[in-house]
Parts: structure tokens; C-alpha cells; sequence
């Protein structure tokens, strides 16, 4: 693979200007930094993390979220911390299904500025979980 | 109003469930003196109801107050309602202000 999802992330962070962002140029940024998170995270559970998620769930990124969801830890502070992933990838989903799905919606580079941060939080937060 | 009621109930929540989220997300905001645009975007996803509020603030208010509200969930053990019914805060985009009219 010659391509990592972090890439597509860090892509969609580059090519971010918010004083040069017109409402289609945010759809896209959004998409695909949502996309590098989905990636990332759910390579991490699969190669790493060893989370259970549920195949037979109707979506793939409902299944993602839900294995942090449902995940049992030891301490507080993981349990915590694995329980703000769910919250801040479910965010992060919400913004992307407006930005792909709602074009009547106002999509703006301020939505863009919110999916990438929340991205680099939960880039971070992975990396904390044993 | 039907609607949002029948997605709670194939949830199993009931509007007392809804209005704690909903409750600690508004007083959140009001403590923040921050100005809401008055409209709440809801959103169905699979298995979840979500609130979008939007607020006319900066990106480190939001994040500060959406951090704010998920620690509120957890200390208060609100945790298995939160994860069907989730409020979170965005920014409102500026076009939305209806001018003042003088």
C-alpha cells in the first residue's frame, strides 16, 4: 500500500486554507479528513487496539464507533478516554454526512476547521489507548 | 415533534432521558454567554439521535464547550443515554444572523 489514511488526512490539512475555502472545496476537505480518520482509526483496531467490531451492523462506520462504544477497559481514565473517541468520531461522522448528503445546508470552512481538529484530537487520544 | 418522539422510542429513550442531554448542553452554553442561532439541527444516523447546535463563537469555544459536556455525561453516569442521544455544538454559519432591523 503506498498510501496511508493519515496521508489522506494530512492531505485534506494541507490543501486547507480557511481565508481561500468556497463551499465546495469545504464538502470535499471535509470528506476526506473524515475519511482519514475512519481509516486510521479502524486500522488501528484491527492491527493493534484488537477490538471486537460487530460485522453484521448495517454500516461500517456505525460498527467502528460502536466497537469504542461498547469497549470494557480497566481504569477510568482509558474507559474514558475510549468512550470520548466514540464521541468525537461520531462528531466527526455527523459533519461528513452534512457536507456529502444535505446540500441545501450551509457548509463552511469553520465545518472544516471543526472535522480537522477533531481529527487531530482523536489521532492523539489513539495513540493514548493501551 | 410525532417524529422525533417515535426515533426516541425505537431507541428506548423517553423525553426525560432527551431533556437531561439537552438540559446540561444549554446551560452550558448560557454559563459560556454564548449566542445561540436559535436553530437545532437534528440528525438520525443508525442507531443515534443527534442535536447540532449552533453557536456564533470561535473553534476553541466549541471545543471547549463540547469537551465540557461530554465530562459533564460521564461524571453524571450518563453515559449509556449519551450514546444513543448526543448533543454537540458547531459553529453558526454567519450568513444566518437575521439583521437587526433599525
Amino acid at each position: 500500500m503506498s498510501v496511508k489514511a493519515r496521508d489522506i488526512f494530512q492531505h485534506a490539512e494541507t490543501l486547507f486554507e480557511s481565508k481561500n475555502c468556497d463551499e465546495i472545496t469545504a464538502r470535499m476537505l471535509i470528506n476526506r479528513a473524515y475519511y482519514g480518520v475512519y481509516g486510521h482509526v479502524l486500522s488501528e483496531v484491527e492491527n493493534r487496539l484488537f477490538y471486537t467490531i460487530d460485522k453484521s451492523t448495517a454500516s461500517v462506520h456505525q460498527a467502528l464507533i460502536n466497537c469504542f462504544k461498547t469497549k470494557k477497559c480497566s481504569s477510568v481514565d482509558q474507559q474514558k478516554l475510549v468512550l470520548k473517541i466514540a464521541t468525537q468520531l461520531r462528531q466527526a461522522r455527523v459533519l461528513r454526512a452534512i457536507s456529502d448528503y444535505e446540500l441545501h445546508r450551509h457548509v463552511t470552512s469553520k465545518d472544516v476547521e471543526q472535522t480537522i481538529m477533531l481529527g487531530q484530537q482523536i489521532f492523539e487520544m489513539v495513540e493514548l489507548l493501551d | 415533534m410525532v417524529k422525533a418522539q417515535q426515533i426516541l422510542q425505537r431507541l428506548n429513550l423517553t423525553w426525560e432521558d432527551a431533556n437531561q442531554i439537552s438540559n446540561l448542553a444549554f446551560q452550558l452554553m448560557r454559563k459560556a454567554k454564548v449566542r445561540s442561532n436559535s436553530f437545532v439541527q437534528t440528525k438520525t444516523l443508525d442507531e443515534e439521535f443527534i442535536n447540532i447546535i449552533s453557536l456564533y463563537t470561535d473553534i476553541d469555544t466549541i471545543f471547549k464547550l463540547n469537551d465540557e459536556l461530554f465530562d459533564e455525561v460521564f461524571s453524571r453516569g450518563l453515559i449509556d443515554i449519551w450514546n444513543k442521544f448526543m448533543c454537540m455544538f458547531a459553529i453558526a454559519p454567519i450568513e444566518q444572523i437575521t439583521p437587526i432591523e433599525v
